[in-house]
């Protein structure tokens, strides 16, 4: 199921004074069952590129292959796109409208033309998989507390059993410990469904620990596409365009300048621990 | 597909009907339109039609601009003639089949025409070289004396400013909506009208649910930064007429009765 | 005398179900004491959902406690005579950039305050170049509010504040829904507020990184004050702020971890020139 981006560029308003460049010749491919970080300060493109995933937009010129078929063919159905890639976008909670938490998950569901069964056995799983309790499943959506409401919203997305699933910045706004069990679970679906994920984020730190890949945008192009370490010993270059690598990586870098003998390519904190500890022998 | 729509499409450039004062404009373009009213025949026309072309050529707005306007009412435009050169009795000239075209016909079509046109290109000329802002100022000052009567007249000026600062924000919102739930499937295209009227739920809850929010957010800020009501407020730009507005006043009322004059001669 | 000071601040509200029957009562804030002297840089730590906007809300009279009192440069908020001079003196700073920004030009927007305080037309003039300026945005005067950048608005939001000449800011979040350069942006106005124009800020929020230069704070669980001290004190108790659902700064992490290795690191590194040198000591 994989998707393939090949020299896309999108034109924002083309032809009006108000004209820009969002994308720039992108190439990126997303294979099965990858958890792809894509990082990249406001402005870069990396919203602009997501919303070609799941035609949303259409490129201005480039092809967009899912699976070995162009997504802009005209008998390929945008609902079977949009069901086969699913995408969450930055504070989904805005999304919710039903009465209740699990009528709004089956939305998705609905929309691909299940039956009421199919649908409500498919919002169950992916509530569960979010860890809602079922005490909140009859509750107005409106009701949750904020970290709630996200992870219903995202479910709603999940039910839809996409093979990509697409999140902007899905812990915005959250506090460090809702911002965890997010990216856990996150990388818990990864797992257990076997779908790709792609994560967008303006934080290095949010992608390290669970993402394959790192793509790093800049000014509408790719900068990077590398795995977390290769990308991370890039710090001056990441540091040129508004970005930073992983805390870690940067105060390993600098004890390397010092001359511990630490190997720089540690991005989370354990392992990071535990070159630091060799360096003196315990 | 909401982008295109433009409120208040002011026309940013200096000119001398850019710097009046706003409730001239205001009063101008009332008088305008009444005059449009008063006139019921074409020498009427012409006294308007150099008033409105020596305030557009004073304007420095691009003539384009101002047709522009004119593009959202070409229906009705075209309504209103075809209605009166069919629908009208009198003196045959042209006849086809059951439909008749008269003197009186021509003549009236033509009249409602150019009254359609320049109500739409003088109202226009008042929003390209004013600010919404100006606007609402001129309005709660203006129509100030309507207070004694009761009318809340800061309040609905103040709620006119805020529905001006937030369309944009609306709008923008409307469309992150749509997008997020046809990534869940939604279909806000297809179907019949009462298929489309359902589609549009996921769209306005979230919306609505939104805009309670952001009106209550907004609430509890201007509340914390000591808003309460008009009442002992100063301004930071506060409306005072200037030698021009006089001189514009003198224009007005000049006009005003041309057009008198004309309708008691004619 | 202290510019806030509360005493056994509790706030609780009363939840209803849809046939307006009383639910439950949900204790937002419970029993807080504290005092802020005039000048200080204090900043409210929390999880979502700790109570660290409710108890912000009181600074400004937008809410009143429920028991006990808050008293904002002496003035008791209850007190309905006082309401206006309080808002004057606590300004305060909301989380969503757009929903607190009045006026469609950013000058009438951060003269929106002092309109209403009444100030003659000529220094509103005056203190919205100066706030403008203060805060960096006093190029972006004439700009309309919707072309700007999150970290912007809310630093038009500041000025906004700052043009009512306050002697406490409180801002509520002002950077959760920021990206980090805007965060930076807006963290930079504030110690720019408290060190240069010497007025007493309150920060709440729940980044980590953005409470080192505070010289005081407090980190709130379930309504309750429950550490309190310098960033250095707080950042040493790792384990403790982890179960308020926190965290620290990576480099403080590692630097906790390696000490409980056996490294003779001290409690509370703050950035990564401090293990550096900590680490070289060890050597």
């Amino acid at each position: 199921m994989s998707m393939i981006i090949n020299h896309v560029s999108y034109v924002y308003n083309p032809g009006t004074p108000m004209e820009s460049k969002a994308l720039n010749d992108i190439n990126l491919v997303i294979n099965d069952g990858e958890f792809v970080g894509l990082i990249g300060h406001t402005g870069s493109g990396k919203s602009t590129l997501v919303q070609h995933l799941n035609g949303l937009l259409k490129p201005t010129s480039g092809e967009i292959y899912f699976n070995g078929r162009d997504i802009s063919d005209s008998d390929f159905s945008k609902k079977e796109l949009r069901s086969r890639v699913g995408l969450v976008f930055q504070y989904p909670e805005h999304q919710l409208f039903e009465a209740d938490v699990f009528s709004d998950v089956c939305f998705g569901p609905r929309n691909q033309g299940l039956s009421q069964k199919e649908a409500e056995l498919k919002a169950f799983t992916a509530l569960k998989q979010l860890k809602i309790e079922d005490e909140y499943f009859y509750q107005s959506p409106f009701d949750l507390s904020g970290g709630q409401k996200r992870r219903v919203a995202i479910a709603g997305v999940l039910a839809m059993e996409p093979d990509i699933l697409v999140l902007d910045e899905p812990t915005a706004g959250l506090d460090p410990a809702g911002r965890d069990e997010i990216l856990n679970m996150l990388n818990d679906i990864r797992n257990e469904r076997g779908c790709s994920i792609v994560l967008v984020s303006h934080s290095m730190e949010d992608v390290a620990e669970f993402a394959d890949r790192i793509v790093v945008m800049d000014h509408g192009s790719i900068v990077f596409d590398d795995e977390p370490a290769s990308v991370f010993s890039h710090s001056a270059e990441l540091e040129k365009i508004g970005l930073r690598a992983p805390e870690v990586t940067r105060a390993l870098i600098k004890l390397k300048k010092e001359g511990f003998d630490v190997d720089v390519s540690c991005i989370n904190i354990e392992t990071a621990v535990e070159t630091i500890a060799k360096c003196f022998g315990i | 597909m909401f982008r295109d729509i433009t409120l208040g499409q002011y026309y940013p450039v200096d000119s001398c009907i850019h710097r009046l004062d706003p409730r001239v404009k205001l009063f101008g373009t009332l008088i305008f339109l009444i005059s449009l009213f008063l006139t019921d025949n074409f020498i009427g026309y012409i006294p308007a039609l150099i008033f409105l072309i020596s305030v557009i050529a004073l304007s420095k707005v691009p003539f384009k601009y101002m047709v522009k306007g004119m593009r959202a009412i070409l229906f009705l435009l075209l309504l209103s003639v075809v209605c009166n050169l069919f629908l009208t009795r009198g003196d045959v000239v042209f006849s086809w089949w059951k439909l008749k075209i008269t003197k009186q016909g021509i003549e009236l079509a033509g009249f409602m025409a150019i009254r359609l046109s320049f109500l739409v290109i003088g109202s226009s000329i008042m929003t390209l070289t004013t600010t919404p802002n100006q606007l609402t100022d001129g309005l709660e000052k203006g129509l100030g004396f309507l207070k004694i009567f009761g009318v809340p007249v800061h309040e609905v000026a103040m709620m006119m400013s805020i529905a001006l600062r937030f369309i944009p924000i609306l709008v923008e919102e409307t469309d992150k909506i749509m997008k997020a739930q046809m990534a869940r499937g939604a279909d806000f295209e297809s179907g019949n009208i009462v298929k489309k009227a359902k589609s549009l739920i996921p769209l306005l809850v979230p919306l609505f649910v939104s805009a309670f929010r952001r009106a209550n957010d907004l609430a509890m800020a201007m509340e914390a930064r000591g808003y309460r009501g008009g009442k002992g407020r100063t301004k930071l730009k506060p409306l005072k007429y200037k030698g021009r507005d006089a001189v514009a006043y003198i224009v007005i009322f000049a006009y005003l009765s041309v057009i008198i004059a004309l309708k008691v001669i004619f | 005398m202290e510019i806030v000071k509360t005493e056994n601040l509790t706030f609780e509200y009363i939840r209803r179900d849809e046939e307006d029957n009383v639910e439950g009562i949900t204790t937002a804030v419970d029993d807080v004491s504290l005092s802020v002297e005039h000048g200080e840089f204090i900043a409210i730590l929390g999880h979502n959902g700790s109570g660290k906007s409710t108890l912000a809300k009181h600074i400004n009279a937008i809410l009143y406690p429920t028991e006990g009192t808050v008293w904002v440069d002496g003035n008791d908020t209850k007190d309905p005579d006082k309401l206006w001079t309080i808002r004057n003196t606590a300004g305060m700073v909301f989380q969503n950039p757009d929903n607190q920004i009045i006026g469609q030009v950013v000058e009438e927007d951060v003269a929106f305050g002092p309109e209403n305080m009444g100030v003659p037309t000529k220094e509103i003039w005056e203190r919205v170049e100066e706030s403008l300026k203060v805060v960096g945005m006093y190029e972006y005067r004439k700009s309309s509010p919707n072309r700007l950048s999150g970290g912007q608005k809310q630093r038009i939001s500041i000025a906004g504040v700052l043009a009512m000449h306050p002697k406490c800011i409180v801002l509520d979040e002002p950077t959760a829904m920021l990206d980090p350069i805007g965060r930076k942006e807006v963290i930079d106005a504030v110690r720019g507020l408290n060190e240069v124009e010497k007025i007493t800020v309150i920060l709440i929020t729940h980044y980590m990184e953005e409470i080192v230069h505070a010289d005081r704070v407090f980190v709130m669980d379930k309504g309750h004050i429950e550490m309190e001290g310098t960033p250095r004190e707080i950042f040493s108790q790792v384990e403790k702020l982890k179960s308020l659902r926190l965290s620290v700064p990576q480099v403080t992490e590692l630097a906790y971890k390696l000490k409980k290795r056996g490294l003779p690191i001290p409690d509370g590194i703050l950035t990564t020139d401090e293990l550096t040198e900590a680490l070289k000591r060890c050597r």
